[in-house]
């Protein structure tokens, strides 16, 4: 049976051709943006998580007033988590680097805590609100202002990605649609004998399934060696343009791109010639 | 039915059916009062039709163009449906039957039509093989299968040749060998000699009536006069969707009277 498909697959070879290299086309635009998707999803995320705003309290603060002031902090809109820091254990820490420099000189630290926002572009709007608080704060500090406009694009190719990668599917299963329905017209003649003769529908159906099928395949792997090719060009390309921004993006496993790439061909081949069969191909 | 010729040139012994069973069965076909007619308009492809055909008889068709000799036959393969009446074939009653039980049928019988309808892609050999692997056979009974089947309609020695490069004569016998191969007991013919020029077609006539005479029950519509009147079968004769004729010995008769 599959033996059966694959000669029918080499009469008909330019219309395979075309339809692999299409789906082939049309995984590998799916993948590029799945995969930016992807990226901009885990460097969105580790740069939210990296990003602090450390807020130094006045000299005048007590202790006792600190879990109010934390309470406080913690109510800001946005705010994922506060994280206290005693001047003592500051002083420590900077201690702990510098032992000399640090022998005898008293504690000039303040009460600080550490902010961790879920979305770094209101960073300057919460830091600002804060700075409001005279009495008890003396400074916030925000990391580079640049983030913020970086992660706006990350965020946006992020939608743009899932937006995309929808529409291209739906687009690759159209064209295995119509692949097999080009193919069940120009064999009409074989369909009509095997009618005549008595041949059973599934008999039928069965090699057009499964040329889909192969179809499918084939332009995932196609497009799935394409993408894992292009993949590690670029992520050395970025590595050596932008290396700060490097380290946000997840390694990415070539061999799993490949692989995910056969397999969503191989499901969208199957569903594709299954739709067309079951549209087109009218077995009385 | 000559019976010093080998069982497996038997016609009407289908595998893993005993042959007796087949023997018992003196009707092939039964048609009782069948209509067709189509929803547009009153043309009335055939009305009221009854005839009864038994084993191993040899039925020309024969009739103007539009007389229902094609609806006739077209009934019998389950490929049209009659409008009013019952069908009757090898003990099926096809007006009830439901679509999956077609294909079935159409094992049971083999087919000829006129355009012949071989794959032009597949070899002579290939095109007869086909109509076994799509019944599921082994390659082992198709290889067995195949020989006698070419050798029936004198075919055997171009069984590797296209469909291409054969004449209107051998193609149509290569489409009757795919049509014999799994040894049918009945073969329906449309006007397998209506592309072909008289000598070519007698030949075709020949070869159908040399498995009537191995035990097939062929029903053949035609035009061809000549050899309607050579061979002198039965011939049951339309004319406007009405039977108007049906003799034993007949002849073609005149287009215009009768």
């Amino acid at each position: 049976m599959i033996g059966e498909a694959f000669i029918n697959l080499r009469r008909h070879s330019l219309m395979t051709v075309a339809a692999v290299t299409t789906i082939a086309v049309a995984l590998y635009l799916i993948g590029a943006f799945a995969l930016m998707s992807y990226q901009a999803n885990v460097a969105t995320n580790r740069a939210a998580s990296e990003f602090e705003i450390h807020v130094y309290c006045r000299e005048q603060v007590k202790k006792e007033a600190i879990p109010a002031i934390k309470k406080r902090l913690e109510g800001i809109s946005g705010i994922r988590s506060v994280r206290y820091i005693s001047k003592e254990k500051a002083f420590n820490e900077y201690a702990k680097n510098l032992p000399i420099d640090t022998r005898g000189i008293p504690n000039q630290f303040n009460e600080t805590f550490v902010l961790l926002l879920k979305d770094p572009a209101k960073g300057s709007q919460i830091a600002s609100v804060i700075r409001g608080w005279h009495e008890e704060v003396e400074e916030v500090a925000l990391p580079e202002a640049e983030m913020g406009g970086l992660l706006r694009i990350m965020s946006f190719l992020k939608y743009l990605g899932a937006l995309t990668g929808a529409l291209l599917l739906i687009g690759a299963l159209l064209v295995v649609s119509n692949t097999i329905r080009l193919s069940v017209f120009t064999r009409r003649r074989e369909i009509r004998i095997m009618q005549i003769i008595g041949a059973s529908p599934s008999f039928i159906r069965l090699p057009l399934f499964i040329e889909g099928l192969i179809h499918g395949i084939l332009g995932g792997a196609l497009a799935g060696i394409c993408l894992a090719v292009v993949n590690h060009y670029t992520q050395g390309l970025i590595e050596s343009v932008i290396p700060m921004l490097s380290r946000y993006f997840a390694p990415i496993d070539m061999k799993n791109i490949a692989m995910q790439s056969v397999a969503v061909g191989a499901l969208l081949g199957a569903a594709g010639s299954l739709l067309s069969i079951h549209r087109y191909l009218r077995l009385t | 039915m000559n019976l010093w010729l080998p069982e497996a040139l038997f016609f009407g012994y289908t595998e893993g059916q005993s042959p007796v069973y087949i023997f018992i069965l003196p009707v092939m076909i039964e048609l009782s009062r069948v209509s067709v007619t189509y929803k547009s308009g009153d043309v009335g492809a055939l009305s009221d039709v009854s005839l009864c055909i038994k084993k191993g008889e040899f039925v020309f068709l024969v009739g103007p163009t539009g007389a229902g000799k094609s609806t006739l036959l077209k009934l019998l393969y389950r490929d049209a449906r009659a409008t009013e009446g019952s069908v009757n074939v090898l003990g099926q009653e096809l007006s009830k039957m439901r679509s999956s039980q077609i294909p079935p049928l159409r094992r049971q019988m083999g087919i000829v039509l006129q355009d012949y309808g071989l794959l032009p892609e597949r070899t002579v050999w290939q095109n007869v093989a086909f109509a076994c692997q799509a019944l599921g056979q082994r390659g082992r009974d198709i290889r067995r299968k195949l020989p006698e089947a070419l050798e029936l309609v004198k075919m055997a020695h171009r069984c590797d040749a296209y469909p291409a490069e054969l004449s209107g004569g051998e193609q149509q016998r290569v489409a009757i060998a795919r049509a014999l191969v799994n040894r049918p007991p009945l073969l329906l013919a449309d006007e397998p000699t209506g592309n072909l020029d008289p000598n070519t077609g007698a030949g075709i006539m020949d070869v159908l009536y040399e498995a009537n005479q191995r035990g097939a029950t062929i029903i053949v519509a035609t035009h061809d006069k000549f050899s309607v009147d050579r061979l002198r079968q039965r011939v049951i004769a339309l004319r406007g969707g009405k039977i108007v004729r049906d003799e034993p010995c007949g002849g073609y008769g005149s287009e215009a009277g009768d």
